[in-house]
């Protein structure tokens, strides 16, 4: 497994030099960020999440499900819970 | 937000055809290429921005209309140039489907000049159908329908010219929109399909033209009438249904995943494609999803665009087992699997050429 907190943060790192948001998003355990980007971010965040987990495991996994836009449900609505539900893509 | 239980509540929209076919498919877009990257800075994007829309959704470039040009005119043309190419004439077509949410008029109903227009007589049928991305699934079940019926053809016309409905400075939908009218001609002939529907209107604000009907809102008083998208829950929803809907869809037509030469899917984002793909498990040279780069998003069109765009050659030299499957405003989505075999289907055209 490779060290997904380090590719999750590093995702949103890039993604986020791109991007103007109102308040400056500074990252911890609970960290909201569905509610702090647009839908464009999250789209952009997926694939560069993807991507990077693409590189440092030779497989393509698919982070975006029913839950990733649900305005409730989101895994994206807390950092922690972001962080292992890439975990569990990985792991498949 | 949406419903969540779809089977077991009630009896569900499903139909089977074993006497209807597609013969032949044209579409037409508009003629004027719109490029992201030129037009980003006029909607306020900076590079770096212009780049991140283009990577997370495919944004590359459009065809819209330059001029007055309407849905019905773009679709008048492919109606034409599909008679020619099928050999028929218009009065060898008994009846008209215009699918579109931009039509000539509020009233009448645009499908009755539009058959005038093309020649059919007046004991044809004609009628409108207010639809968006689902809508060229509606559309074909119930031209599959009629023939059923007892008519022997029907011409089935569907589209927008989604890019006067939008705002030219909103980033968020202008660059998504495209503009294309496809005519596809249905007729008696034996050939198996399938069909399912669904509805919801509690996603009726998720795409939505505020102030454009009767009914005025508090919350709709100042905006324009333009249409609005709610990005997250379109998303939302697109993830949550669609998968499903195509599980669904080869369920009862008893099909296995293998057996479907092409998924051909209503085209919003390349994103969304490649996720249900690899969701789906199906090979990246079934599922084609270079309409919305290409093209822009072109509704109701955005099937038969894609058959016109990037499957030309297969649809017109072989006999194909297509799942079809539109999606999105209303919110609104239905799935097909529908047998073609030699069908005319031309390369897409681009721009009136009357």
């Amino acid at each position: 497994m490779p060290d997904v907190s380090q590719i999750t943060a590093d995702a949103l790192a890039t993604v986020l030099e791109n991007v103007e948001t109102e308040t400056p998003i500074e990252l911890d355990a609970s960290t909201n960020i569905f509610d702090a980007v647009d839908s464009f971010t999250i789209v952009d965040l997926l694939l560069e999440t993807e991507g990077r987990i693409e590189a440092a495991t030779g497989r393509y996994v698919p982070l975006a499900d029913e839950t990733i836009f649900d305005a409730e449900k989101s895994p994206l609505k807390n950092w922690s819970s972001w962080t292992q539900y890439v975990e569990k893509c990985i792991a498949g | 937000m949406w419903r969540n239980a779809l089977q077991g509540e009630a009896e569900r929209a499903e139909l089977r055809f074993a006497n209807a076919a597609i013969r032949g498919i044209v579409t037409t877009v508009g003629d004027r290429m719109v490029e992201f990257a030129a037009e980003a800075p006029g909607m306020g994007l900076s590079e770096a921005e212009v780049a991140r829309l283009q990577r997370a959704i495919g944004l590359n470039r459009r065809q819209i209309v330059s001029g007055d040009e309407t849905t019905s005119d773009l679709c008048a043309h492919s109606a034409r140039r599909l008679f020619e190419g099928c050999g028929i004439t218009a009065d060898q077509c008994q009846g008209l489907i215009f699918v579109t949410q931009t039509p000539d008029y509020a009233a009448p109903a645009t499908a009755i000049s539009l058959a005038t227009r093309l020649g059919m007589p007046v004991t044809s049928l004609a009628f409108d159908v207010r639809l968006g991305c689902s809508g060229f699934v509606y559309g074909l079940a119930m031209a599959y329908s009629l023939v059923e019926s007892g008519l022997n053809r029907v011409l089935l016309c569907v589209g927008d010219v989604a890019s006067k409905f939008v705002d030219p400075t909103d980033h968020a939908i202008a660059p998504i929109m495209g503009d294309a009218g496809a005519a596809i001609l249905i007729e008696r002939k034996p050939s198996a399909a399938s069909f399912q529907f669904y509805s919801d209107g509690n996603g009726e604000r998720a795409l939505i033209i505020p102030n454009s009907g009767v009914r005025k809102t508090p919350e709709d008083e100042g905006m324009p009438a333009l249409m609005h998208m709610d990005g997250a829950s379109v998303f939302n929803f697109t993830l949550q249904r669609v998968p499903s809907m195509i599980t669904d869809i080869l369920e009862y037509g008893a099909k296995e995943p293998d057996a479907i030469d092409y998924f051909v899917l209503h085209q919003p984002n390349k994103y969304i494609l490649k996720n249900i793909q690899k969701r789906m498990k199906v090979d990246d040279a079934k599922l084609p999803s270079d309409t919305q780069s290409v093209y822009g998003n072109q509704n109701s069109a955005s099937i038969p665009g894609t058959i016109s765009g990037f499957l030309s050659e297969d649809y017109s030299t072989r006999r194909l087992t297509s799942l079809f499957a539109g999606f999105g405003i209303g919110l609104s989505w239905a799935a097909a699997i529908v047998e073609t075999d030699n069908i005319y289907a031309p390369a897409t055209f681009t721009g009136i050429k009357d």
